[in-house]
């Protein structure tokens, strides 16, 4: 199953949205880099798509969380932050990667 | 009487900020022709605390107000600066900081 | 003399890139002329405008650098409302004296300038 690799932010780049919108069943995101501000993302089509992933299915990338001063208050879907070892990890376990670039 | 050993850039600005103590600064201030005093340290003191806060070195400007803020009024001029540090205070004082070269600085 | 008025533009997220960075080092160097100076965050620019604690030693800090503005006799700081409510920026965590303005009000803030620079 595809591991979708997404690295710029979401009121900047479609990559995001086109990504989500061409899922197939099964398919894991991990967002990384500036791609990590979908966690203020307002937009309703956005957070509704990324809801429907839930937490086994999204990955955030901690550190580029951290790096950024991301508030997490207000977040309203599921995910899981994962560190460097762990996004190594989901490499391994995926195929084909697909980044978005 | 200071064997230290530590490597600059070609106009004398510290390349490692953790090598830097009161020895190297002593050292780079005689290099400058400077013997720092009392009001030398509370300004280089001074400078690397806003080098903490502010993640940059200051120009001119925002050094005096900082000054002003920080530590008191009658030492924030450049009039002030300019007789401790002669010619180019605050990229002076930086270099004695052990801090990088203010790059706005003329 | 006619005091020259300068907006800088930021539309760069902080840490993507180096417009951001490069954005604030000019804001810098020309604050050393004593312009009088606009400054602008607006799209992805106002990501420039949260608070990072945590030290990174690989990248500058610009939330810190940000943070020095007030020193530099920067006229005025000025944040585009609908950039941050997309972006769920709350200000009132934000230390910076900001001034809010709407999106249609852009115009007559650029107009005003006699430069603009955008980053």
């Amino acid at each position: 199953m595809t591991l979708h690799i997404i690295n710029k932010s979401p009121t900047n780049d479609r990559s995001l949205l086109d990504c989500l919108h061409s899922l197939g069943t099964g398919d894991t995101i991990l967002l990384i880099n500036d791609a990590v501000y979908a966690l203020c993302c307002e937009c309703k089509v956005t957070i509704g798509l990324l809801n429907q992933l839930g937490e086994e299915k999204l990955f955030f990338l901690e550190e580029d969380i951290e790096l950024r001063g991301i508030k997490l208050n207000q977040v309203e879907f599921d995910y899981t932050e994962i560190n460097y070892l762990e996004f190594v990890d989901l490499t391994t376990k995926h195929n084909p990667i697909l980044s978005w670039c | 009487m200071n064997n230290e050993v530590f490597e600059t850039d070609d106009e004398g600005f510290l390349l490692n900020l953790s090598d830097w103590n009161a020895a190297i600064a002593e050292t780079i201030a005689q290099r400058e022709d400077i013997q720092i005093s009392e009001a030398h340290w509370e300004i280089i003191q001074v400078i690397k605390q806003y080098y903490s806060e502010y993640d940059h070195s200051p120009a001119m400007r925002p050094l005096v107000a900082y000054i002003k803020k920080n530590l008191a009024e009658e030492k924030a001029s450049s009039i002030y600066l300019m007789k401790l540090f002669p010619g180019s205070p605050a990229k002076l004082a930086a270099k004695i900081a052990g801090l990088p070269r203010p790059e706005n600085c003329l | 003399m006619h005091k020259k008025h300068l907006g800088f533009v930021f539309r760069s997220s902080p840490y993507a890139g180096l417009n951001a960075r490069e954005g604030i080092e000019a804001l810098f160097a020309s604050a050393v002329f004593d312009p009088k100076l606009s400054v602008i965050f607006r799209d992805d620019g106002v990501f420039q405008l949260l608070n990072v604690n945590t030290n990174n030693e690989h990248t500058k800090n610009t939330s810190k650098m940000l943070a020095s503005l007030p020193l530099y006799g920067i006229d005025e700081l000025l944040a585009e409302k609908e950039s941050l409510a997309a972006r769920k920026i709350d200000i009132s965590s934000i230390k910076l004296p900001l001034k809010l303005f709407d999106r249609s009000e852009f115009h007559r803030i650029a107009g005003n300038c006699d430069h603009i620079l955008s980053f």
